[in-house]
């Protein structure tokens, strides 16, 4: 029987639903941000192994999906969090959502494996946490605020443009990759990238 | 006509998830530097690519993980500040090249020269910071791949259009270019190429700097 439509949209959406599972801590409990306060001002264990069992999975399963082997992957997960651990004082919750940053550490330690593979001697990919000025605070949304619009604004993205930014974020696919991945054009890559993101944004801008 | 002086979306999708290469990652951290619109842009990919992963399934970890690192936290330092970047004779460096490292300059003439940004030369990649009195001509050929450039002092034309401090120029090389310094003073630009440059690197710099 030929799948409709309408299935195929069903499937698309259940797809999404999936992926985009709730991850907020139940009330009263500490957030991550918190937690990363809590180890940069008095070295707070609890709050690691809260914030490991959060993340660790999460970038093992990040790694994974970039074909990074399960065991290297679970040495770099437990490496990112170590440094979640030993750069706790540079979180600054004003320039970076507590996934955003966690994010940049395991993307770094990756990049940074890659290299080592190729060349032994390589230096650590400089990201924008390293040449980044504040905002004016008209700029600077309370930081969960932004997080919760981030996070409803991809629920709210179509399938095809959320599906364009898992690749790049989850496959770490180039844009020209993904083209081919996907046997369409490239400016129908570069155009639903733009478009997710000008989408984000606004959602953001309204708040 | 106005031409874009801004990485496009999609590269800075690619420099945040760490699929573009280094080499042209340099020079869209020059820009973001200069430039406040493209830094909330990453930082907003940032964020997505956040959201992204705080919303995936976890792999599950192997027994004994969360041991295993609350034992390495005994050893591990805690840091309160990035490492400062290296120290550069070359004043004005984007944060990012002054942390790679720059390697000796090549003179050419007064006011000409080349340098190599250190730990770039991977995946076929070079950069380099290329500097020019006023009025230099730059023709723009002997190289056949992708090349990004990023204004650090000073502007270049090229035909009708101004590039200036901080503008990112991404050069088609089936085009023919000519570009001259302009004549408000010298220019220093952060150059990232892509595949071989007929004759080798100083064929293609002498051509740039005098136009030969």
């Amino acid at each position: 029987m030929a799948i409709t439509s309408q299935q195929a949209a069903a499937a698309t959406t259940r797809e999404k639903a999936n992926f985009l599972k709730p991850r907020l801590r139940p009330g009263g409990h500490p957030t991550s941000s918190d937690d990363i306060r809590r180890i940069a001002d008095h070295q707070d264990r609890e709050a690691f192994v809260r914030l490991f069992a959060d993340y660790a999975p999460r970038v093992k399963a990040y790694l994974i999906r970039h074909g990074v082997t399960a065991e290297l992957a679970e040495d770099l997960a437990q490496e990112t969090l170590v440094r979640v651990w030993r750069r706790a004082g540079t979180f600054d919750p004003d320039h970076a959502t507590v996934g955003a940053w966690i994010f940049t550490i395991a993307r770094n330690l990756h990049v940074d494996a890659l290299r080592r593979e190729q060349h032994p001697s390589r230096l650590e990919r400089i990201g924008m946490d390293d040449a980044t000025e504040p905002e004016t605070p008209a700029q600077v949304l309370e930081t969960s605020e932004r997080e919760r619009q981030v996070h409803a604004a991809l629920l709210d993205l179509p399938a095809d443009q959320l599906q364009v930014l898992q690749m790049a974020f989850f496959a770490g696919h180039t844009h020209a990759q993904i083209a081919r991945e996907l046997g369409m054009p490239l400016g129908t890559v570069k155009s639903r990238l733009r478009l997710a993101l000008a989408r984000v944004r606004e959602t953001l801008r309204d708040l | 006509m106005t031409v874009n002086t801004h990485p496009p979306t999609e590269v800075l999708a690619d420099y945040i998830s760490g699929a573009l290469p280094m080499a042209p990652g340099l020079v869209v951290s020059a820009h973001a530097e200069h430039c406040p619109e493209c830094r909330r842009k990453l930082r907003l990919l940032e964020d997505v690519a956040g959201a992204l992963l705080d919303q995936t399934e976890g792999a599950p970890m192997a027994p004994g993980a969360v041991e295993a690192a609350l034992a390495r936290l005994e050893t591990a330092a805690q840091v309160s500040a990035p490492p400062a970047p290296e120290r550069s004779r070359l004043p004005d460096l984007p944060a990012a090249v002054a942390a790679a490292g720059v390697g000796f300059r090549r003179w050419f003439g007064p006011g000409r020269w080349i340098a190599p940004v250190k730990a770039t030369r991977t995946e076929g990649w070079r950069v380099f910071l290329i500097h020019g009195p006023a009025g230099a001509r730059m023709p723009f050929h002997g190289h056949s791949g992708s090349e990004f450039t990023c204004v650090l002092t000073g502007a270049f034309q090229d035909g009708p259009n101004i590039f200036r401090r901080g503008d990112f120029v991404e050069t088609d090389p089936r085009r023919e270019h000519r570009l001259e310094v302009t004549n408000e003073g010298p220019c220093l630009s952060l150059i990232a190429c892509h595949g071989p440059m007929r004759g080798g690197l100083i064929t293609y710099v002498v051509t740039r700097l005098f136009g030969v």
